[in-house]
């Protein structure tokens, strides 16, 4: 790409949405959902992503560039993408398993109820809200652990709700899901797994693939 | 193995900044517009406001020439906690949510008046309008300034009339005054009665001291 990102998140959006050049980079592989990473995109914040359907705010579905398709996107820290956060040029991460955590707002999930623009939601008023009452993270400690855990999709709300060091596991909110140690990922107002479920075939018609994966698996030449 | 599921098959593209550098001209960061752009916003209610209350917000951008434009964002103010519900019509502008992961996270909203695929160059001369509504929560402060402006990716030609501002003031609770106590007689000869006993034990406790 002729780009040079100016370590503006913002930036990087706008110019994934607008720009014909990613639009056509896109188009070519049918990308469904655009995940950008990059050395920084300021200090204090390892990744900014669209939310569909966001107080009635372009809703998922459509094809093409209607509804959401067209800010299907987020863009992030690379070094602070996974597990754990790697040495890299840009500045500290806020966290990680920021790819992950992205990727899933695009489908509708939230951070914890907490952390969430709209915190009051579902309980104060009335929908619209998320896109579904249920999406969001969870945090918790579990008994006879030594620490909390957190989802995704959680961020840490304090010791005293999250054992210090209230690491980030690798799951999804789910309550069909227990760590190996007793955290129960989620409860019926924390399921993130099912929103992204619920969504993701409206997501994967954002664009028909016809190279990546044209085969069943291999890239096509 | 074949991945069978449709959604499985679809491509993640990933573009990595670090690394894909394809050769060209280089673009940077900022796309500047060569005209000049207005943008106005507007609320009713502005005060006395309660949380969960809608106040319906008009906002308006005017292309002021000389030159079409096919690209043109905009961005409202962050926001964290103070908006309660969000209520916009599709149908008339395209806006989309940002969520912000950073040490505080935080959103804001974006119109996107032209660049999308499908839309047409924003002309000189047109002014386009955009209603939505939203409520404070109970979060809100006081008095919280709220604001539309063109988007730093996307500069246009004249800063001054680029901005919309609207400030919403929460009603202020009433201030009671501290109640004052009523006696009956009879409360207020025991207090008497106490107070004369307390006085008198003050002065013999003295006169026995001597």
């Amino acid at each position: 790409m002729t780009y040079v990102d100016d370590g503006n998140f913002d930036h990087d959006l706008t110019y994934l949405a607008t720009i014909a050049e990613p639009k056509a980079i896109r188009d070519y592989y049918a990308a469904d959902v655009v995940m950008y990473l990059v050395v920084s995109g300021g200090i204090g914040i390892s990744g900014l992503s669209h939310q569909p359907g966001y107080q009635g705010l372009s809703a998922p579905g459509g094809s093409g560039e209607t509804g959401y398709a067209p800010f299907a996107s987020a863009a992030l820290q690379f070094n602070c993408a996974l597990l754990a956060p790697e040495p890299g040029p840009g500045p500290p991460c806020v966290d990680y398993y920021v790819f992950p955590h992205e990727f899933a707002h695009n489908f509708g999930a939230n951070h914890n109820i907490e952390n969430s623009p709209w915190p009051n939601y579902p309980t104060t008023y009335t929908p619209p809200g998320p896109l579904e009452s249920y999406a969001f993270g969870r945090y918790g400690n579990a008994t006879g652990m030594n620490g909390g855990y957190r989802t995704l999709m959680s961020y840490f709300e304090g010791p005293a709700l999250c054992d210090t060091p209230c690491s980030r596991v690798g799951y999804y909110s789910n309550p069909a899901v227990t760590t190996p140690d007793g955290f129960k990922t989620g409860n019926s107002a924390a399921n993130n797994a099912a929103v992204i479920q619920m969504y993701a075939s409206a997501t994967a018609q954002y664009r028909i693939s016809e190279r990546i994966f044209s085969d069943g698996f291999e890239v096509a030449q | 193995m074949k991945w069978r599921s449709d959604v499985r098959k679809k491509a993640i593209y990933v573009l990595a900044a670090a690394t894909f550098q394809l050769g060209g001209g280089v673009a940077h960061a900022q796309f500047p517009i060569l005209t000049d752009i207005g943008v106005t916003l507007t609320a009713t209610p502005t005060s006395n406001l309660v949380p969960g209350q809608f106040v319906d917000f008009t906002l308006t951008v005017t292309n002021y020439g000389p030159q079409a434009t096919s690209l043109l964002v905009l961005d409202s103010s962050h926001f964290t906690n103070e908006i309660a519900q969000f209520v916009t019509n599709p149908s008339e502008c395209y806006l989309v949510a940002t969520i912000a992961d950073a040490v505080e996270p935080y959103a804001y909203i974006s119109w996107y008046v032209a660049g999308l695929p499908g839309q047409t160059d924003f002309l000189v001369g047109e002014t386009l309008t955009c209603h939505f509504q939203f409520a404070l929560s109970a979060q809100a402060p006081a008095s919280w300034p709220f604001t539309f402006s063109v988007s730093t990716f996307d500069p246009d030609i004249n800063s001054a009339n680029d901005v919309g501002t609207v400030t919403l003031r929460r009603a202020v609770a009433a201030v009671s005054a501290t109640p004052v106590p009523v006696l009956s007689p009879a409360t207020w000869f025991l207090l008497v009665v106490l107070l004369a006993a307390s006085a008198c034990r003050a002065s013999y406790v003295a006169r026995s001291s001597k």
